[in-house]
């Protein structure tokens, strides 16, 4: 019995995370897309001051109205080249749960593309890729209209190793 | 109400007696729960006829329960009588049910007639010498005590003193069941007068009496029905103690909110009472400290009751009383009070930090191994102790402040046995034992000393921090807006005005963060207090400049610290009585706290007058510890910074205070985590000085805007000693490598910042750029840079959870275009320097 609602519970729980608006954008040609309700805002591109001692893919800081927060380049953290950026290039500011509680991050993207409302049906799981590739932090893959759209789990893509990385850096 | 419940138990009692077997005497034991009820009911509603009917009845019941063969059938009619009587005054007596009514809801407190009081406290006081000689087996004596209770019982009930009567007949029923059963404990009894004597005094000053004293009608009750088979106990005592059950109690989301608001303001009170209580050591006639202290106890007992905190409410209760009595002048609040005070103060800490995992776990937590049971007891026996007269007089008190000596207060008593009315201090003072000018300096100090009550606000410190950080992003609005207006003179006016509103905004905003030092020095004389006892030594703790300001947070971080330099002081620092006396120094040994304020930092001193620290000891076992190498040439402030380092401890053998070589570097840390600084100096066989110094803020800084390359950082004004562009002949190499420049003759290291952050590699010639010589700790670097670009007040930012560990950055600050600067934290470049 409680292993049938606990079933329940967790295909509910999955369904309503996968189900919903997507926030979408480009990094070298490829597609992802951003549960919506995790972001916050998008901002054009803003002088950045970088830290020093840092990974690489932390860009650095910038001043969200008064606010300091950080800011990772998706390309550098998902090991692509990195290229100038143009004035298509946005700061999508995300909010994500840490353990002392939510924080804002931004992450640098080529471009963003559109809102779009995705459906369950239309997600696949991720397949392996071995190891070559972690896919702890993909969501799953929605294919629409012929493409496919790589869904992130941000909370993943920005926490786990990341946060052990920084504590690190000390 | 209560009467009907009384028809409903009298109904009962009669049904189960019918029910009864008289051939088993053992069945009527179950009646005795219900005759306790009807008891106590119509105690509650002053009848007292029917309520001895009722003692009669348990009587027989016992009597038969105690010798079953004696005379069952002839006490079983007696008893069949009585109760029928019962019966049938209950119907009689429905008509009389609004005159009960009456009596009940009659004013609880009437307007007390002097001649009733004063008749109330003679036989009160008659009961207290009777019980102070009462020798146990001695009915005549007992036989006294119920007549003046009688007494009592009759005039409370004639005047209408509703509880002075209820208890009057717990008491009686006491002493009944004393010479009925040779109970011999006056424990009980003696409660119960305390409790009288309590209710009178709220009498005398036409106060309401509103405390609970149920559990001294509880004590007195329990022997009451306490029947020769101990396990029938009454269902209301099982009810009132409930037993902690195995599985945590889940608390419901609505308590989770009162709980927390009863945590934290129960842990303030009890940090106001800790302050209190030390007070009042200086001063225990004051009743105004015993009322502060008070207070919070009964907000903690009443709350607590409410939240059904059953062991934090039963131990403030007690703690209450005790105070309680203090208050009306029964006893002086003594060394011993003191300590037990504390001592529930500690444990109800104990029980309240309970509470807290409980709402952190969202179940209650189990508490049974805080033991409040035997705290209670001491409180208890020091209340009847200290209520019998063994308190401290004032005039001992004098003598031990060394106001008077002992001949001078032993005529002064005499002559106040003659003259009961008049003070000490006053009869003092007339037999020019002590000046009056004395006295009324005393008094002076001690009318500065009461704390002005300025009405005060409760707010969140979210909320003030909120209000810090928005006033902060104000003043960068302001200083934006300045830069873009400043072409425009009549605008500029304009701007300047709003920078003063500003500015002004700030400063208050600032201001509420600031708290006085004083709460956390009281806290170390407690501290001293409990040490000094511990370790058999005399030490006296002063505080100079207990009123200064600081910030809110930089109070947590000072409170570790100070604990720790404390200990340290009262241990290693401060010799033995005897050793000090060798060294001809006065027996008790001193330790000063001062703080004050100096350059935009606060500087808190911990000074004791003990031995000092031995360089010459330092430096050897840093040797052997292998924490140098014993051939360096070491100022005496690096030898003192020795102690600072982690698993150094020169005391020879450890007590249970101090002297593990854990703590120096965990002091040095968590000052140094907050911007603080810590200095010693020390002179052997005189004593040590610890000065820590933090900013005062730590929320603004005062900081210097330099450019190197494209970035920008801001460097902390205080570390700053002096910026130049070097000559060609001021700057060497070492190997080709190690720079340094020379100023005035000394030769500072150079640190390249863009070297240390990899921002260029470029190798900029020294001579075309600048340098500027910071300085942490005694060491001085020179910083090469490009730029100064000028000098401001930066809000300091966190750079986020993620970022905010990074070694050598303090935080990063907005600065006037809006960019992000980063703020350096010199020390921590050092060690950056140091170790790569």
């Amino acid at each position: 019995m409680t292993q049938l609602t606990e079933t329940i519970n967790h295909t509910l729980k999955t369904t309503t995370i996968k189900t919903g608006k997507y926030l979408t954008f480009l990094l070298k040609k490829e597609e992802y897309g951003l549960g919506i309700l995790k972001v916050k805002e998008i901002i054009g591109m803003i002088a950045i001051t970088s830290i020093p001692k840092t990974p690489k893919f932390i860009k650095g800081v910038v001043n969200l109205r008064g606010k300091v927060i950080p800011v990772i380049d998706l390309r550098l953290k998902f090991d692509m080249e990195s290229i100038d950026y143009s004035d298509r290039t946005c700061i999508i500011v995300v909010e994500i749960d840490s353990e002392s509680g939510t924080v804002l991050i931004g992450i640098v993207v080529d471009a963003v593309s559109e809102v779009l409302n995705i459906k369950e049906e239309e997600i696949e799981e991720t397949p392996t890729f071995g190891t070559k590739l972690d896919t702890d932090y993909i969501l799953g893959m929605a294919k629409m209209e012929g493409r496919v759209k790589i869904l992130l789990d941000i909370d993943k893509v920005l926490n786990a190793d990341e946060i052990a990385t920084l504590k690190k850096t000390k | 109400m209560n009467y009907e419940l009384i028809e409903n138990l009298i109904e009962k009692l009669s049904c189960d007696f019918v029910l009864s077997d008289p051939n088993e005497p053992e069945s009527l034991s179950c009646l005795l729960p219900i005759l306790k009820q009807i008891h106590g009911n119509y105690v509650k509603l002053s009848l007292k006829d029917k309520a001895k009917k009722i003692l009669k009845i348990k009587k027989i019941i016992e009597a038969v329960l105690k010798k079953p063969s004696d005379d069952v059938d002839k006490n079983m009619t007696a008893l069949g009588e009585l109760i029928s009587e019962l019966v049938s005054d209950m119907g009689s007596s429905n008509d009389s049910d609004h005159v009960i009514d009456n009596t009940q809801t009659q004013s609880e407190m009437p307007s007390p007639d002097d001649s009733d009081l004063d008749l109330i406290e003679d036989s009160l006081h008659k009961l207290f010498i009777l019980i102070g000689k009462f020798c146990p087996g001695e009915i005549p004596d007992l036989g006294a005590m119920l007549n003046t209770l009688d007494e009592l019982i009759e005039v409370s009930k004639e005047k209408n003193f509703i509880t002075i009567y209820e208890v009057s007949i717990a008491c009686k029923s006491y002493v009944e069941n004393m010479t009925l059963e040779n109970i011999e404990n006056t424990k009980p009894i003696e409660e119960g007068v305390v409790l009288l004597k309590s209710i009178l005094s709220h009498l005398k000053k036409e106060e309401a009496f509103v405390f609970d004293y149920s559990d001294v009608l509880q004590l007195l009750t329990i022997k009451f029905t306490e029947d020769p088979k101990p396990e029938q106990t009454s269902p209301e005592e099982k009810s009132l103690e409930p037993e902690s059950p195995g599985e945590p109690e889940k608390i419901s989301e609505d308590d989770i909110e009162i709980l927390i608001d009863f945590v934290s303001e129960a842990q303030e009170n009890l940090d106001t009472i800790e302050v209190n209580l030390i007070d009042l050591e200086q001063d225990p006639t004051n009743n105004d400290i015993i009322n502060d202290i008070f207070r919070p106890f009964h907000t903690i007992k009443g709350v607590s009751g409410f939240l059904s905190l059953t062991k934090i409410n039963k131990l403030s209760h007690t703690t209450e009383n005790l105070l309680d009595s203090a208050r009306s002048g029964d006893f002086l609040i003594n060394d011993r009070a003191t300590d037990i005070i504390l001592e529930s103060v500690d444990t109800l800490k104990n029980l309240i930090n309970r509470v807290n995992q409980g709402i952190s776990t969202g179940f209650k937590q189990d508490d049974s191994d805080i033991d409040v049971e035997s705290l209670r007891d001491k409180l208890q026996n020091l209340q009847t102790s200290l209520s019998k007269g063994e308190h401290k007089p004032l005039g001992e008190i004098l003598v031990q402040k060394g106001e008077i000596d002992i001949e001078n207060l032993k005529t002064a008593l005499k002559i106040q046995e003659k003259q009961p009315e008049k003070k000490i201090g006053q009869i003092l003072v007339e037999e020019n034992k002590a000046t009056p000018n004395k006295v009324a300096a005393a008094l002076m100090e001690q009318k500065l000393s009461k704390k002005q009550v300025v009405s005060q606000v409760k707010v969140s410190t979210q909320k003030l921090d909120d209000l810090v950080d928005y006033a902060g992003e104000l003043v960068i609005a302001q200083s934006m807006l300045r830069q873009k207006t400043s072409d425009n003179p009549s605008l500029n006016q304009n701007v300047a005005q709003l920078g003063l509103i500003v500015t002004n905004m700030q400063n208050i905003a600032m201001s509420m963060r600031m708290i006085p030092i004083k709460a956390t020095f009281m806290k170390m004389i407690r501290l001293v207090r409990d040490l000094s006892r511990k370790s058999g030594k005399d030490i006296s703790l002063n505080m100079i400049g207990e009123d200064t300001e600081i910030d809110r947070n930089v109070v947590d971080a000072l409170y570790e610290p100070m604990v720790h330099m404390i200990r340290n002081s009262c241990d290693h620092g401060v010799e033995s009585k005897s050793s000090r006396l060798e060294q001809g120094k006065p027996p008790q040994g001193r330790i000063i706290l001062r703080a004050y304020h100096k350059g935009g930092h606060i500087i808190i001193e911990i000074e004791d007058d003990g031995k000092g620290l031995d360089k010459d000891r330092l430096f050897e076992k840093a040797k052997s510890s292998g924490l140098i190498t014993g051939n360096e040439q070491m100022t005496d402030t690096q030898i003192y910074d020795l102690i600072l380092q982690p698993g150094f401890s020169t005391a020879k053998e450890v007590t249970d205070v101090s002297g593990r070589g854990v703590g120096m570097d965990v002091v040095k840390n968590g000052i140094e985590k907050f911007r603080g600084q810590l200095n010693i100096s020390s002179s052997k066989g005189i004593g040590t000085k610890f000065t820590i110094s933090f900013p005062l803020t730590l929320a603004i800084i005062d900081g210097m805007l330099v450019r190197v390359d494209d970035e920008k950082y801001v460097i902390p004004t205080i570390a700053i000693q002096k910026a130049f562009k070097p000559d060609k002949k001021d700057y060497f190499t070492v190997e080709g490598k190690g720079e340094m420049v020379k100023d005035r003759g000394d030769l500072i290291p150079v640190i390249r910042v863009n070297d240390i952050y990899n921002t260029s590699s470029q190798k900029k010639s020294v001579t075309d750029s600048l340098v500027v010589v910071v300085e942490s700790k005694d060491e001085k670097r020179a910083l090469l840079i490009d730029e100064l670009l000028g000098k401001d007040e930066y809000v300091i930012k966190s750079l986020g959870t993620n970022l905010e560990e990074i070694e050598s950055l303090a935080g990063g600050a907005i600065l006037a275009d809006g960019q992000v600067g980063l703020i350096l934290d010199i020390h921590g470049i050092f060690s950056l320097v140091s170790r790569d």
